[in-house]
């Protein structure tokens, strides 16, 4: 193996002979440190935090210790002597408390976090400056050196060098012995993440090991080299200890004690130094695989490597090691392993069977049944992740845009073309590319765990900054979202949180007397509704008091008297959104700095996302945050008006109202010229997209089409000429030329190739002036008014005579469509329409339910153009229409049977606004009607896949 | 040995015009648009080319020259500029010309502010004037529309 290694051609050093300290080499050195010390940062906050609650968790201290020591390390490394000398001192009193000579106090937590936040900005110094910063730490540095004297033993700080080995012998000695962390056994599930973690990045740093000790071996002055691969074992030990792997960690130890030597210059590489720093690398390498595989650094014994390393250490070991044939030492070594395997395989043991296949791999022995079970094996970590460009995937998200585009295009031909061939590959088309949507999409999401991370800490800061006792809990840490918007809600939810601990959870005294738990509880929970993710902030602390939120808004001129007594308690709590308001009475060093929550919705409104503020008082404050999944591809409704069309995100959609003939006329009625509908008692203020736009209107069409929008917590209806389809968009920016229209939010390409322009509901709003107004929102007012009894609804509500009423759930209904009687063909016994391509089975709900025939044939004089309403039920790829008399509404409503069925095709009774309302068992209606419809879509999807 | 540069040709309003090829991405003839209602007026509308979506300027419009007869259809300039793909519409597309830069001059102070503040020189060639544009500013349309 080494032989093998040594031959191969040698790239030449890039960074030969560059002395300065941030030389190119150096740099990527340094943006991999600081990426890596974020992420341990985040982690250490966490630690923290969670050691606090639990001063005896020795796993969670070493971890701590071993991110600090990683720091330090590297830091010495880098040659950030100020950043090290910090981490140095928070690593010895962490030592201390890790070998328990110290107790965790307050005091020591919060230097800790002291300490953490000092790394962190010079972290950040160092990102945009490339030093370490002005600031002197040397107070911090005093701290954290009181804190580790309780008994009296202050430690001068050593230097640098000394240090790492000083540490590194503290490791060795002490870790197999007092700890409690299993001691070299199988590691823990709770580690499972970090060994694999461990295992990709040893595997990545091993590589170049290799890489590194030949091209030392030809220019063995280089320092340079010899200081990464210097810090490389060093990182692979400090893990090793830090996990448990001890036999590991004591090569790796050995091999930098040597490297340190050689390093400082007390020794000088010969041949057998670097064969034996190579064979070291195969060991720690065959110990991996053991790790990757079972969990374990496998039996091997490699007691002579660590001999042959340790009388490396001296010249006279090192001509003692020479004259034994250095060279096949290790190999010699090897050969052993099989012989004991031989043994541990009788014994059928499963965690020592496969070392025992890793020994004979390497000794060739060639057993054939072990080579094959190991090709069977399952990608090994390092193969299974990749680290990969933000560039690239957004480039990638893109082409994927593009993608998504001309399948659309494709599919709008299709159905006009008679080749089956064409029509069943665009087909494929269409599935391969949703499937690569998703994919795309899944690489570039992340769990929202990842900036929860710092609540913890951010609640515990604050809690004890304010006096208050809170306890923070999370659930959905799991939930994925795009990155880019991971990266945008960060901030507004810190804000969010800061802000129900500042002001959401009371004092503990004020707690007790209100009878509750002194502990505050916050609860953050993330999950998925309806292609969003949904954020909810919840405190159960006072809840927002919608009188003092009134007098501090008028005292700031934010309303005035007289907006402030038409508003309700709703209104008055969404005023703490309104800009320049901060409901603190004394401005806390928490809050109250100026960005008040007006900031906060800006940022999350910037982002498609929208949120919705629950005040219940004495109780607690829920904020709802529902952001969509991904920014570049949305659902969209076409609206189309002067022959143009545009596209209206879906999020800003409530619901669609059309009005015909008379009914138009009646029901839009003016005040003082600005137009109004009454949309269930409630007054609806209506804009012409037209007027907001500045087309000149061609001609007063019949029936008015209103696209009920929310803006800002607000409703209107804007009016539009004609309304086409839902559609998957792929959003493109606007050019410069257009940035300034603040009616588009961007543009789109449609199926057709045609461009359509995307609106921005809430700058046309405020264009035609919609929400400066204060219009109540009937529907979240309805909706706290009613409180959360029993299971709320969406319901569509419809007729089959001239005086029913029936209701399904909307989140059955795929569509609503009208057909003329004219476009009704036969199919066998069954009625047809011809749907988007595709042949719809038409139910005739009344015959179903009632079973009355002869109502069929009667309207024949009119019949061409009688329009049938129809509701569009869709399951797996397949529709159906469900025709009945007419539609009535659609409302939002706790749905509670008050009687059970009495006829099949009902599910129950129940009343909807006031109303006696059957509720319709749309599955057993549409099977009864079509048996072959639910059972039968896979014998359908087979001859579509022909 | 003077510099020899080499420009993309156009015609507006019978005059001749100019940008650097290089920054020329396409030249093609006239397609729909789509029409941006509030737009400042010299944008004519938004074009789908190939998959991006570029904004067409009416060069006449903004170089403050009559406006092109409706029967007429323009013609698609596509520039790259700092502020992304623009498509600039002119009457006519002309050849490409190499020009060497000692027959190149300032634009006169009579010429019409509009067009002025637009170019960045004359090159006097044979029997007729060659304008070059400041495509970066000719772009540089509307910041402040409502």
């Amino acid at each position: 193996m080494n032989d093998s290694n040594k031959e191969e051609p040698v790239a030449p050093d890039p960074t030969d002979g560059s002395e300065s300290d941030q030389g190119d080499g150096m740099g990527e050195i340094v943006n991999e440190f600081l990426v890596e010390s974020y992420e341990n940062l985040d982690q250490l906050d966490q630690d923290l935090v969670d050691l606090e609650q639990d001063p005896g968790d020795i796993n969670i201290l070493s971890s701590i210790f071993r991110t600090i020591h990683t720091i330090k390390g590297t830091c010495g490394f880098i040659g950030f002597n100020k950043l090290e000398s910090v981490a140095h001192i928070g690593e010895n009193l962490l030592g201390k408390l890790r070998d328990g000579e110290l107790k965790l106090s307050p005091a020591r937590t919060s230097a800790l976090l002291a300490m953490v936040d000092a790394i962190r900005q010079m972290l950040s110094c160092i990102e945009n400056d490339q030093n370490e910063g002005s600031v002197d730490y040397s107070g911090l540095v005093e701290t954290l050196t009181r804190l580790q004297t309780d008994d009296g033993a202050a430690e001068a700080v050593p230097p640098v060098a000394e240090t790492k080995e000083e540490v590194a012998v503290e490791t060795k000695q002490e870790e197999p012995a007092p700890e409690p962390v299993k001691p070299s056994a199988e590691i823990d599930e709770d580690m499972e993440p970090i060994v694999n973690e461990f295992l990709v990045e040893s595997y990545e740093n091993l590589d170049r090991l290799d890489k590194d000790l030949i091209e030392l071996e030809q220019d063995p002055g280089n320092t340079e080299i010899l200081s990464s691969i210097f810090r490389t074992i060093h990182t692979i030990k400090g893990t090793c200890g830090f996990i448990g792997l001890h036999k590991l960690e004591r090569v790796a130890h050995v091999g930098e004690n040597l490297l340190g030597k050689l390093r400082d210059g007390d020794l000088a590489l010969n041949p057998p130094r670097t064969s034996a720093l190579l064979a070291m690398v195969d060991a720690i390498r065959q110990m991996l695989d053991c790790i990757e595989k079972d969990r374990d650094e496998g039996d091997v014994d490699y007691s002579k490597l660590v001999d042959t390393l340790g009388k490396l250490l001296t010249d006279a070991g090192c001509a003692e090691v020479a004259t034994s044939a250095p060279a096949s030492k290790p190999a010699e070594e090897k050969k052993e392993e099989p012989k004991k395997f031989v043994a541990a395989e009788d014994k059928k043991d499963r965690r020592k069977a496969p070392s025992a296949e890793e020994a004979e791999h390497i000794a060739k022995n060639g057993d054939k049944r072990a080579t094959t079970d190991r090709r069977k094996e399952t990608r090994g970590v390092a193969d299974s992740s990749i680290r990969v460009d933000v560039d690239i995937l957004d480039r990638l998200m893109n082409l994927v845009g593009e993608l998504v585009l001309a399948r659309n295009q494709i599919l709008q031909y299709a159905p006009a073309k008679s080749d089956s061939s064409f029509i069943a590959t665009s087909q494929h088309l269409n599935l391969v590319t949703t499937e690569l949507q998703e994919g795309v999409m899944k690489t570039r999401m992340q769990p929202i765990g990842n900036i929860w991370s710092k609540f913890p800490r951010v609640v515990r800061d604050l809690s004890m900054a304010v006096g208050k006792k809170i306890r923070l809990e999370m659930e959905g840490k799991e939930t994925e979202l795009d990155k880019t918007l991971i990266e945008a809600i960060k901030d507004p939810l810190t804000h969010i949180v800061r802000n129900s601990c500042d002001h959401g959870i009371e004092s503990p005294e004020k707690r007790l007397e209100n009878g509750k738990d002194e502990e505050g509880v916050l609860l953050l929970r993330a999950f998925h509704e309806g292609g969003q993710v949904n954020i909810e902030i919840i405190d159960d602390g006072g809840g927002i008091d919608p009188e003092k939120i009134k007098k501090i808004a008028l005292s700031k001129n934010v309303i005035t008297q007289e907006q402030a007594d038409r508003m309700g308690d709703q209104e008055l709590v969404n005023l703490i959104f309104a800009a320049g308001f901060s409901t603190a009475e004394k401005v806390t060093n928490v809050s109250g700095r100026g960005v008040g929550m007006d900031v906060v919705r800006t940022n999350i409104e910037k982002i498609g996302g929208t949120v919705v503020i629950n005040s219940f008082p004495g109780k607690g404050t829920t904020l709802r945050v529902k952001i969509p999944l991904t920014l570049a591809i949305i659902p969209a409704l076409i609206i189309t008006t002067a022959g143009e069309r545009y596209a209206i995100p879906q999020v800003n959609l409530l619901e669609l109202v059309r009005l015909d003939g008379e009914e138009a006329k009646k029901s839009v009625e003016q005040i003082q010229g600005a137009p109004v509908y009454r949309l269930r008692g409630n007054l609806l203020p209506l804009v012409s997209l037209n007027d907001a736009l500045k087309i000149e209107e061609e001609e007063e069409s019949e029936a008015i089409n209103i696209v009920v929008l929310h803006a800002d917590d607000r409703q209107f209806g804007l009016v539009v000429e004609g309304i086409s389809d839902t559609e998957e968009i792929v959003v493109k920016p606007l050019s410069k030329q257009l940035k300034g229209i603040s009616a588009f939010s961007g543009a789109t390409i449609m199926g057709d190739g045609k461009l359509a322009l995307i609106l921005d509901v809430m700058g046309l709003a405020q264009k035609s002036s919609v929400i400066s107004g204060h219009q109540d929102k009937s529907l979240a007012k309805a909706a706290s008014a009613q409180g959360d009894a029993g299971d709320r609804q969406t319901l569509l509500i419809f007729g089959l005579e001239a005086d029913d009423r029936m209701a399904i759930p909307l989140s059955e209904v795929a569509r609503l469509e009208e057909f003329k009687r004219s476009e009704v063909e036969q199919s066998g016994e069954q009625d047809v329409v011809q749907y988007r391509g595709e042949i719809m089975p038409l139910v005739y709900l009344k015959k179903v339910l009632h079973g009355d025939s002869q109502q069929e044939d009667s309207p024949q004089e009119d019949a061409d153009t009688e329009l049938m309403q129809s509701i569009v039920f869709t399951k797996d790829g397949r529709s159906v229409g469900l025709v009945v008399e007419r539609i009535v509404d659609i409302v939002e409503e706790s749905v509670e049977v008050k009687r059970g069925a009495n006829r099949p095709g009902v599910l129950g009774t129940i009343v909807v606004q006031d109303r006696v309302t059957d509720l319709l068992d749309i599955e057993s209606v549409v099977a009864s009607a079509d048996p072959s419809f639910l059972v039968d879509t896979q014998s359908v999807a087979l001859l579509e896949e022909a | 040995m003077t510099e020899q540069k080499q420009f993309c040709t156009f015609y507006l309003d019978n005059h001749m015009f100019g940008v650097k090829v290089e920054q020329v991405q396409e030249v093609f003839r006239y397609q729909a648009m789509t029409k941006v209602p509030l737009a400042p007026p010299e944008v004519r509308g938004l074009i789908n080319l190939r998959g991006q979506i570029i904004t067409a300027l009416d060069l006449r419009r903004r170089l403050g020259m009559e406006v092109r007869s409706e029967d007429k259809l323009p013609m698609n300039v596509v520039v790259r500029t700092e502020d992304g793909v623009v498509s600039l519409l002119v009457d006519e597309i002309g050849d490409v010309l190499e020009v060497s830069e000692d027959v190149h001059e300032r634009p006169p102070e009579t010429v019409p502010e509009g067009v002025r503040k637009l170019v960045l020189g004359v090159y006097k060639l044979e029997g007729k004037l060659l304008l070059i544009l400041d495509s970066e500013k000719a772009v540089d349309v509307g910041h402040a529309v409502a």
